[in-house]
């Protein structure tokens, strides 16, 4: 599964969706009506990503999220519990989170696959993982794959300051390829990961990185360092711990990094673990 | 024809009821069980139908909604554990998938309403995030394995039985607990109203005179795992998924994407078109949903269109869930020697002159295709065999 082609996108909580409809206009021309804040960071990383290419009709789209659609949810319980109404009817349709995705396919007119996909806090990765089965069966050879969250409405000290959306393009072609997914791997443990870790050099010490997902602890980190000798790539102290951070991370490694490879471990709350390994040529 | 993945267990909780046998007597005699719930928290005087879960007692809407939806949940999915026999460590190392439209919405609803009460304040509450329930189903059962949920409006958990069967044919995973729950919620009952999509005078898909869906609560969990060649059971072929990138409620009238996604589950089953069964239709009863996927059927089948039927009107319309919920109705009658009927056809819509199956049908082992779609332009179909 090769890298084609990466964007990020954050940006702190917007007070209005026309102020991110004013940013899309930057990558696309088509208008698009009756689209919230979801959908709307949805698309601008989307059209970023792919920017000056041409997807073909068959490739995929799959949409990674944590939280889905938070702003439209609120409004349509306001419309029923406060308001005492009917709900709007697109503000209900869109609090169906694969209403993005829909957006996604139906602006860059791509029909293949079509999904919207969370695993909690490994939501990024989960996405990667089935996008790759789909690679490896033949049955996608192109694709969009997004982490998109907004800000949870109201958010207190603790809250992440900032929503992002975050893709890549792949292709199963390599020629013209900025980098490559070689390995989607989850493990149900530390344990199981560390053993993994020492059946062989994950990668090759000082031509490699080591980044860790949020939710992995200073000691953990410090303990992947000992074991794989790999320098560290931090990127979780650029905004902060937020939904898509995993996202933002890879991104980050793929769009400013020099060509190496990197070995990136997160956790979720239960203790299941992932391993990615990306190339940057 | 592939053999992707066997059903090694299941469980089903549905309006006909949560034992699989009197679920199956149910849809066979034909007994639906429909509710009446009123409009009232949008301040009209109307009533609409509702397919409630079987166990909901009168008044049990509003209680405790997340004591009743995690009870729901859990115990369904230890029926489905129970009746696939698994061993500890199977079971440790389950996957799972996770189908649902509303997600935890009805419980993160009422919530909210609470809390509007105590503080006029409900913005600062969220969700608790999409993949909490499968989390908490592995908590709850000590599954260790990975975790996906999938949130495609009424095709979800459709493709998490996608991704589960093609996760154990390449290999990747031994075997999946693959869930679809969709309870009834404010938000989905008074959104699908918004649409005018609701049914007032009966469930009728294909009918000329349908007028919409009704709505049900359902919850499956299905054990899949890599084929044992035997010659019972049931198992998943393959199946597709797609968009039709027409419109956010609307899929193409003409179905193409339709056709198209049936004929590419088709090919990844390795099954003919000819050698199909018959076929589960998605039919939700809504005049543009029957209108595209006859359209699409025929595309498919031309003259030859097989024997197809409609299981909502038993049930409802489970959105998310019925992926999964109707997978298990379905192959569990034929286990049983029948397709079950599509109830409320009377008259065919003189644009499409499709008669779907009416009264239960003589019919067992052979291969079937499940039609499913849903809002954002979601397209999926499996194919499943039944060995008998």
């Amino acid at each position: 599964m090769f890298i084609h082609a990466v964007s990020q996108f954050v940006t702190p909580p917007v007070e209005h969706p026309r102020i991110l409809k004013e940013v899309l206009k930057g990558y696309t021309d088509t208008p698009f009506r009756r689209v919230n804040t979801f959908i709307l960071l949805a698309l601008i990383g989307a059209h970023r990503c792919v920017q000056g290419r041409t997807p073909s009709g068959n490739a995929s789209v799959y949409l990674t999220t944590e939280s889905g659609n938070l702003g439209d949810t609120n409004n349509v319980l306001d419309q029923l519990y406060r308001q005492r109404s009917l709900p709007m009817p697109f503000s209900f349709i869109n609090t169906m989170s694969n209403t993005a995705p829909f957006y996604v396919a139906q602006s860059l007119n791509v029909l293949g696959r079509n999904l919207s996909i969370s695993g909690r806090g490994l939501s990024f990765e989960r996405g990667l993982e089935l996008a790759r089965l789909d690679f490896d069966s033949g049955s996608v050879e192109e694709a969009l794959i997004g982490a998109v969250d907004e800000v949870p409405p109201e958010g207190g000290a603790a809250h992440p300051a900032v929503a992002g959306s975050f893709w890549i393009y792949v292709r199963k072609a390599r020629n013209g390829a900025l980098g490559e997914v070689a390995e989607v791997r989850s493990f149900p443990d530390r344990e199981a990961l560390a053993a993994w870790c020492a059946d062989r050099p994950v990668l090759p010490p000082g031509r490699g990185l080591l980044a860790c997902g949020a939710a992995v602890s200073d000691e953990e980190r410090t303990d992947w360092q000992r074991r794989t000798g790999l320098s560290l790539f931090d990127y979780v102290d650029d905004y902060g711990p937020f939904d898509t951070v995993t996202a933002y991370g890879v991104t980050k490694f793929l769009e400013t990094a020099p060509p190496a490879s990197l070995l990136h471990i997160n956790r979720n709350g239960q203790g299941r673990h992932v391993a990615l390994i990306l190339n940057r040529y | 024809m592939r053999n992707a993945a066997m059903i090694r267990g299941r469980a089903i909780a549905c309006a006909l009821g949560e034992d699989l046998d009197a679920v199956v007597r149910g849809a066979r005699e034909m007994r639906p069980r429909v509710a009446e719930l009123p409009l009232s928290l949008a301040g009209l005087e109307e009533v609409r139908p509702y397919y409630l879960l079987s166990r909901r007692g009168p008044g049990s809407l509003g209680a405790a909604p997340e004591t009743f939806f995690y009870e729901v949940l859990f115990d369904t999915v230890a029926r489905a554990l129970a009746d696939a026999s698994l061993r500890a460590a199977d079971l440790r190392d389950l996957a799972i998938f996770f189908g649902s439209t509303a997600i935890d919405i009805p419980v993160y609803e009422h919530a909210y309403e609470q809390t509007l009460r105590e503080t006029s304040r409900p913005a600062a509450m969220v969700s608790s995030g999409y993949g909490r329930i499968a989390d908490e189903v592995a908590e709850r059962f000590g599954i260790r394995g990975p975790a996906y949920t999938f949130t495609t409006a009424c095709t979800s958990s459709a493709n998490a039985l996608l991704y589960a069967a093609a996760m154990i044919a390449a290999g990747r995973i031994p075997r999946a607990l693959v869930i679809g729950y969709d309870l009834f919620s404010h938000l989905g009952f008074y959104g699908f109203e918004s649409l005018r999509l609701i049914a007032t005078d009966g469930y009728r898909p294909f009918d000329r005179r349908r007028s919409g869906i009704i709505m049900g609560e359902g919850c499956g969990a299905v054990v899949l795992e890599a084929d044992d060649g035997g010659d019972a059971g049931a198992v998943l072929c393959g199946g597709a998924n797609r968009v039709d990138a027409h419109n956010v409620t609307t899929h193409a009238l003409e179905g193409g994407a339709i056709a198209q996604v049936m004929r590419d589950a088709l090919a990844d089953a390795e099954v003919d078109a000819g050698a199909v069964t018959a076929i589960k239709a998605h039919g939700t009863g809504s005049e543009n949903n029957d209108r595209m996927e006859g359209n699409g059927m025929v595309r498919v089948f031309g003259d030859a269109l097989p024997p197809f039927t409609v299981l909502k009107p038993l049930i409802g319309h489970t959105v998310g869930a019925s992926g999964v919920v109707e997978l298990i109705l379905f192959t569990a009658c034929l286990q049983r020697g029948f397709c079950p009927p599509t109830l409320g056809f009377g008259e065919a819509d003189g644009a499409l002159l499709l008669h779907p199956v009416t009264e239960p049908r003589p019919m067992s082992r052979g291969v079937y295709l499940l039609n499913f779609f849903g809002f954002g332009g979601n397209c999926t179909a499996l194919v499943a065999a039944v060995r008998g």
